[in-house]
């Protein structure tokens, strides 16, 4: 396996655990940490931010696409 | 609600519609292609609305708002969740693109089959998107026929509103195919999004006053519907079992994964993507925002349901508005609905018409795709007319079953060693289990039957490919396509 290829692989890995890690917090955080948390600073904020963090992770994970 | 106003209104929207949907049609090919993909040249804005328009069903604005007004803020995590599912389509899309364009797929049931080389797999995956997304477009038809019925005082029939709404979404498929449909569900997407926003700044900064006393009114008031479990209804169970199957949405769909097929370059299909996010947020909040307005103004309503119809009849929204809203809901269904109808004749005629009748030329093919339209469109039609709980249960079942498709999706572009008899045990077993559990009302374990879907559909593709041999053009495929992935610096 070539550098490059060797190096599409890692990115490639590192991007699903971080995206894996993103979903597996999404999941859980609303039902531990927050769970009791009344307030829009709660689970309403978490989950708007973990949104974006996901909507500016993919934006990256495609800016260095080319025709 | 003015009667008058809204006819005029109902028949603007007809006209507009048939007036884009026409100019749409303007150098329109002969081929299957065209007619089906645009001939594969989308721009980006146009693809991202149309893609929007698709996705977001009549259930956004009436089902989430009532959601949400019933069961709080699990409501915004559940559809958020299925946002963040894009990164699918980041991956897998680019990957959709090149092997549509370089071996000339139709349709993703195609795809599978070519790549597990297999006729079979290509039936059965057309037919099971078939059986799943006939009763989904006639429920949307029953969604459209419902509140048109509810706003104009029953002055609008069901009947009416489902013929009237079934003859548009037919309508718009067959004048120009997805070029139609695309510019049809372009336009309709800005209205969805213009007049949904229109209302919550009309009902919080009239009927609320102001979006500080909005916020202060729920911390204060409905403290529990900013949690979850919340009021009671999302249990981490039914989170779980509501927001898989829409994780997977993307890829387990075909109107919307063959939409990878279309856009005219890869940048192009970059730009239908980030499109897509930012509409999905925005629409998604607005979606969530009318929810909770109803939680703070109509605290006692009998049905979560009636929330969005009894937020348009306030007052505070003033009669132009709440037609434009009502037009935004209608607009969300039949977009939704023409682009299904345009994905399964397109279905049909390929890869179930295409493959029984070996041979047969490509125009032939197209022929028999614009005499189905208006068949499925008849079978949505009637199963809508008798209203049977069969097609309520089927509709419902859609998202989960059509994930069985996923594990031999995936597996097609990540797996050598996938199979065909493995994509085929995962689909046909895991369906049936999936029918089994849905019409049953199991939930083995207390999980619902999309988990149990995508466990079973996983397991057996794995199982069943590692003990088969895999296809001897599966390695050449990949590498073919892999190879072009790294010239055009995608992962």
């Amino acid at each position: 396996m070539g550098d490059r290829a060797r190096g599409r692989r890692v990115a490639l890995v590192l991007w699903l655990a971080w995206f894996l890690a993103l979903e597996v917090v999404a999941f859980l955080v609303p039902y531990t940490v927050l769970r009791n948390v009344g307030r829009l600073w709660g689970a309403f904020l978490f989950w708007n931010l973990f949104a974006l963090l996901a909507i500016a992770s993919i934006f990256i994970l495609t800016a260095r696409w080319q025709d | 609600m003015q009667l008058s106003w809204l006819y005029l209104a109902l028949s603007a929207y007809t006209f507009l519609g048939f007036v884009v949907a026409w100019a749409a049609r303007r150098g329109l090919g002969q081929s299957l292609t065209d007619f089906f993909l645009a001939n594969r040249t989308l721009g980006g804005a146009v693809n991202a609305l149309s893609y929007s328009a698709t996705t977001y069903s009549a259930f956004m604005m009436v089902g989430l708002a009532g959601l949400t007004y019933r069961a709080g803020v699990g409501a915004l995590g559940f559809e958020l969740v299925y946002l963040s599912g894009l990164v699918l389509a980041a991956f897998f899309g680019p990957r959709f693109w090149l092997a549509a364009k370089l071996r000339g797929y139709v349709s993703p049931a195609e795809m599978l089959g070519d790549r597990y080389e297999s006729r079979a797999v290509t039936v059965v995956a057309a037919l099971a998107s078939l059986l799943f997304l006939i009763p989904y477009t006639s429920v949307q038809l029953m969604g459209i026929a419902y509140l048109l019925q509810e706003l104009s005082g029953g002055a609008i029939p069901y009947v009416v509103g489902v013929l009237w709404a079934t003859f548009l979404a037919l309508a718009w498929a067959r004048v120009g195919g997805l070029r139609s449909v695309a510019w049809t569900d372009a336009l309709q997407a800005l209205v969805m999004l213009v007049s949904s926003g229109l209302v919550v700044f009309f009902v919080i900064g009239r009927g609320i006053g102001g979006f500080a006393a909005f916020f202060r009114g729920l911390e204060q008031n409905y403290p529990q519907w900013l949690t979850v479990p919340g009021p009671g209804f999302f249990q981490f169970s039914t989170f779980l079992g509501l927001s898989l199957p829409w994780f997977f949405f993307c890829l387990s769909n075909p109107q919307v994964s063959q939409r990878l097929f279309v856009p005219r370059s890869l940048l192009a299909l970059r730009r239908m993507l980030r499109g897509f996010l930012l509409f999905g947020f925005i629409y998604t909040l607005i979606s969530i925002t009318w929810g909770f307005c109803a939680r703070l103004l109509l605290p006692d309503l009998p049905n979560p349901d009636l929330a969005t119809p009894t937020l348009l009849g306030l007052p505070v929204v003033p009669s132009a508005l709440a037609i434009l809203a009502m037009l935004g809901i209608v607009s969300a269904a039949i977009s939704t609905m023409d682009s299904v109808l345009l994905t399964l004749s397109s279905m049909f005629a390929r890869d179930i018409y295409g493959l029984l009748r070996p041979g047969i030329s490509e125009a032939r093919q197209l022929a028999v795709g614009k005499w189905v339209i208006p068949i499925i469109s008849g079978a949505a039609l009637v199963f809508s007319l008798f209203r049977l709980d069969l097609i309520a249960v089927l509709a419902v079942s859609s998202s989960a079953a059509l994930l069985v498709l996923v594990p031999a999706t995936v597996g097609a572009f990540i797996w050598r060693r996938g199979t065909a008899k493995g994509a085929l045990a995962s689909i046909l077993v895991s369906g049936i289990l999936v029918m089994v559990l849905q019409f049953g009302n199991l939930k083995p374990l207390g999980l619902w039957p999309g988990v149990w879907a995508l466990i079973s559909s996983t397991l057996l593709f794995v199982a069943v490919s590692l003990v088969t041999s895999p296809p001897k053009g599966a390695a050449a495929f990949l590498d073919s396509i892999n190879a072009l992935l790294a010239e055009k610096n995608v992962l």
